[in-house]
């Protein structure tokens, strides 16, 4: 529909309708007038009480019975066709398949049943266009599933960027080895995570061999390594850039960077060649002086006896030398796990997972439970699940044990695994009986005791502290610091499908303020927040904090921030019972000046959108001060935009609007920071939708048409 | 009354100089190269202390010092396991399975004298 051109048009049916009759009315009143007038001068001033009185009378007749015909006209045949015309809209315009009412205007004849028919007509034409699509699109999907899958698990980290070095996807690896907290943010600069001189380096080195044509034959094609520093410069990393060619494969559209950390590597490296060298020079010395002491000791020589004792008191110094020396470099390599094998930090409810998956799949009818708080270790995880699995088995076996008890600890700067059964600790004998076993033959024929020895650990049998016998595997303490706080288990719960990736962004021309960029061309941050009651000036706070972000038009499901907040007070029980989140699940979140400065990284230079942002902008303005986090991007209110759109009187909640709009927001997400937020940010894409077929195109023209909602809405309140 | 010692190590170069020390210093010491041999000289000499390698040919150190101990014949005799790395583990472990203390080699004859001692007064 082309948006209004001329002011009459931009006034409701509805007022035109009021106006038309209005006219008509303040028409026959000037006529009676005139009548009256005209009457008056033939007869004379004699007339003047009857006339005044028959005008009066017609006057007052005519205006009543054209406001009677208004009213009538107004409520069976304007309001049928505004409400008729909203509906036709959101079904063009939003995909909206709710049915229309077929008691709206059945005074209009035809019209209802012309027009139901019309959009049954385009519903199953619509629906026909989007089975062609869904059926075309399939197997892009299916290809997307499996690029995802790929990347997603790459060891590697991997970012795709455009020309200018803005980042367009990236994998969950690139953020740990990048040792980003948060998200990266798409759009966002590589060389805002890493140092950028070695990059442009080799794009350069790569444009001129692309130029050349030097790539066709060299060895590493459009490929060169690179090795940077992340921008805080505390992390080596080794990578990989690759450029994108177009169709043509004639031009860059992009380059790829894949990388590992290398810091640990190098570290690792360099401390072994320490050890190495000072052992060797070290351990010479010692080893020549004790051969040539014994040599001669033992040798046929006519020694004088204070030579004789000189020489043996030098051969116990120089073995006592030996012996410390050796010391030395036994507790040196004792922090030195061997680096050859992968290992890294593994959370240990993943690894009894782990455990529990495989021995799900065996027949011994086990059952196995997790007791205590999970740690994080450092450990090669697929053999030490086997090891663990393995042993498990062979503990059921020995001791015909069915019910088990796997716990981790920290103690004594070592994680210890503990596997506790009811009834005697294994002998030494009995386990030893097992070590050389192979494991999964998958794993190339390795057995426990390999396990053990890259692991530089042991496995020991003995009565636990609880009466319980336990089976003892003791492994190491994680390389890096984690917080083993609720949102990491939140993230798992998250959806996996990995959408950090929008290659449109290549495309994306960053032209002009924001306020004048397509609203469709912004990077919305859709957030919502649960608090302790409705009085954020009363001293009820904010005990949960999620958002969603979109870009160029697309939920990021990858992108998402969900927070619980501690609130530094008690959750009334009566907020409880709305958003079901109580005093024990918020007892170990951090509190909100920890929280609000991630949330403010998280949200970055995004448009904020929030249904009802009034008041999640009050709670977040209130902590300003006392978190120093000023949030001065644009909002956006969903409820404004779309009183804009459908006017003022129907209902205007997030349930309501997802029902009109066939937005399904799951019952357990509900009420919850996420859920809300990701219905909203549905509900954005729809209004975004309806708005630019109003005319409402850019970010100027959106806040303009919420200034207007709002005016009216204040003055509504009022009254 | 003299305390005897037995000396277990397939190492014959450190069980003679265990030996020789241990007599000098007036214990009445006995020595085993192998596990069997260990528990067998252990059953029958009923020695106050045990000086026990933790790697031996035919059975695990930690395997013999558990039989041992399980052995109702030998339940207060002190077991001073001998160890070739000074890693914790090895330490707990040896606790775990029944060893009153740890030597770690290389050890100098003087704290292996010292430490016998102390276990024995």
């Amino acid at each position: 529909m082309a948006p209004p051109t001329n002011k009459l048009e931009r006034l409701s049916l509805r007022l035109r309708i009021f106006l038309f009759f209005a006219l008509i009315a303040a028409s026959a009143l000037v006529i009676i007038a005139a009548s009256l007038y005209f009457a008056l001068q033939r007869i004379g001033p004699e007339a003047t009480p009857h006339l005044v009185l028959f005008g009066g009378i017609a006057a007052f007749a005519i205006l009543f019975v054209t406001g009677w015909v208004w009213q009538k006209f107004d409520l069976n045949v304007a309001q049928p066709i505004e409400h008729i015309s909203k509906d036709v809209r959101s079904l063009v315009h939003a995909g909206a398949s709710r049915g229309m009412d077929q008691e709206t205007g059945k005074y209009l004849g035809l019209l209802n049943p012309a027009i139901r028919e019309i959009t049954n007509a385009l519903t199953e034409a619509r629906d026909e266009t989007e089975k062609q699509i869904a059926d075309a699109t399939e197997e892009t999907h299916k290809q997307t599933a499996r690029l995802e899958s790929v990347i997603s698990n790459l060891e590697q980290g991997v970012l795709i960027c455009s020309l200018d070095h803005k980042i367009t996807l990236y994998n969950k690896r690139a953020l740990k080895i990048l040792h980003v907290s948060g998200e990266i943010g798409l759009g966002r600069s590589l060389f805002s995570i890493v140092s950028a001189a070695p990059f442009r380096h080799a794009l350069e080195r790569l444009g001129h061999r692309l130029q050349e044509g030097r790539h066709k034959h060299h060895r590493e094609g459009l490929s060169q390594l690179v090795i940077c520093a992340t921008a805080d410069g505390k992390h080596t990393l080794q990578g990989r850039v690759t450029l994108l060619l177009d169709d043509a494969q004639q031009s860059p559209t992009g380059f790829i960077v894949t990388f590992d950390d290398m810091t640990r590597q190098l570290a690792d490296n360099v401390e072994r060649d320490s050890l190495l060298q000072s052992a060797l020079s070290d351990l010479r010395h010692p080893a020549a002086n004790l051969l040539a002491s014994a040599e001669i000791l033992a040798g046929d020589y006519a020694l004088a006896p204070e030579a004789r004792l000189t020489l043996e008191k030098m051969l116990a110094e120089e073995a006592n030398s030996l012996s410390t020396r050796l010391e030395q470099y036994d507790k040196r390599s004792h922090d030195m796990l061997t680096s050859a094998w992968p290992m890294s930090d593994v959370y240990s409810s993943s690894l009894f997972n782990s455990v529990l998956r495989r021995n799900s799949s065996e027949d011994l009818h086990l059952t196995c439970e997790f007791i205590g708080d999970p740690v994080w270790l450092h450990c090669d995880s697929i053999t030490i699940v086997e090891l663990i699995e393995y042993a498990l088995r062979k503990v059921a076996e020995i001791t015909g044990q069915r019910a088990f008890l796997l716990r981790a600890s920290e103690q004594d700067h070592k994680i210890y695994i503990d596997l506790h059964w009811h009834g005697a600790p294994l002998s030494v004998a009995a386990i030893n009986g097992w070590l050389d076993d192979p494991l999964d033959p998958d794993l190339g024929g390795i057995t426990s005791r390999d396990v053990l020895q890259r692991h530089k650990s042991d496995f020991w049998s003995a009565p636990a502290p609880d009466g319980t016998a336990h089976l003892r595997l003791p492994l190491s303490l994680p390389r890096d610091h984690h917080t083993n706080q609720p949102q990491d288990e939140q993230m798992l719960l998250l959806p996996e499908r990995l959408e950090f990736y929008d290659f449109e962004l290549m495309e994306r021309k960053y032209l002009g303020a924001l306020e004048d960029r397509p609203l469709r061309e912004l990077d919305f941050v859709v957030f919502d927040t649960e608090t302790t009651g409705l009085d954020p000036s009363g001293g009820d706070e904010i005990i949960s904090i999620a958002g969603v972000r979109i870009v160029n038009g697309r939920i990021m499901h990858g992108e998402i921030f969900d927070q619980y907040v501690h609130p530094g007070r008690s959750i009334p029980p009566a907020s409880t019972k709305i958003h079901h989140i109580s005093n024990e699940m918020v007892a170990d979140a951090p509190p909100i000046q920890t929280i609000l400065p991630r949330f403010h990284s998280f949200v970055s230079d995004a448009v904020l959108v929030a249904h009802n942002a009034a008041f999640d902008m009050k709670f977040l303005s209130l902590k300003q001060d006392e978190t120093g986090i000023r949030f001065t991007n644009p909002v956006l209110d969903t409820v404004l935009l779309a009183a804009h759109l459908q006017g003022q009187t129907g209902s205007l909640t997030l349930d309501a609007l997802a029902e009109q709009f066939d937005i399904e927001i799951p019952a357990q997400m509900r009420h919850t920071a996420l859920g809300d937020s990701l219905a909203t940010a549905q509900l954005l894409l729809r209004l975004i939708d309806l708005l630019e077929a109003s005319g409402v195109q850019t970010l100027r023209d959106a806040v303009a048409a919420e200034k207007k909602a709002e005016a009216i809405r204040r003055q509504q309140a009022r009254y | 009354m003299t305390k005897s010692i037995l000396v277990v190590d397939d190492e014959p170069t450190m069980a003679f100089a265990l030996e020789q020390l241990m007599k000098a210093e007036g214990y009445q010491v006995t020595t085993a190269s192998s596990g069997q041999s260990a528990l067998d000289c252990a059953r029958k000499d009923h020695p106050n202390l045990i000086l026990l390698d933790s790697s031996l040919p035919d059975r695990d150190g930690y395997d013999i010092c558990q039989t041992i101990r399980k052995d109702g014949a030998n339940e207060d005799v002190t077991i001073i396991m001998m160890n070739t790395s000074s890693r914790p583990i090895e330490l707990e472990k040896g606790r775990a399975c029944g060893a009153n203390g740890a030597l770690t080699k290389p050890f100098s004859l003087a704290t292996a004298a010292k430490t016998i001692k102390d276990y024995l007064t």
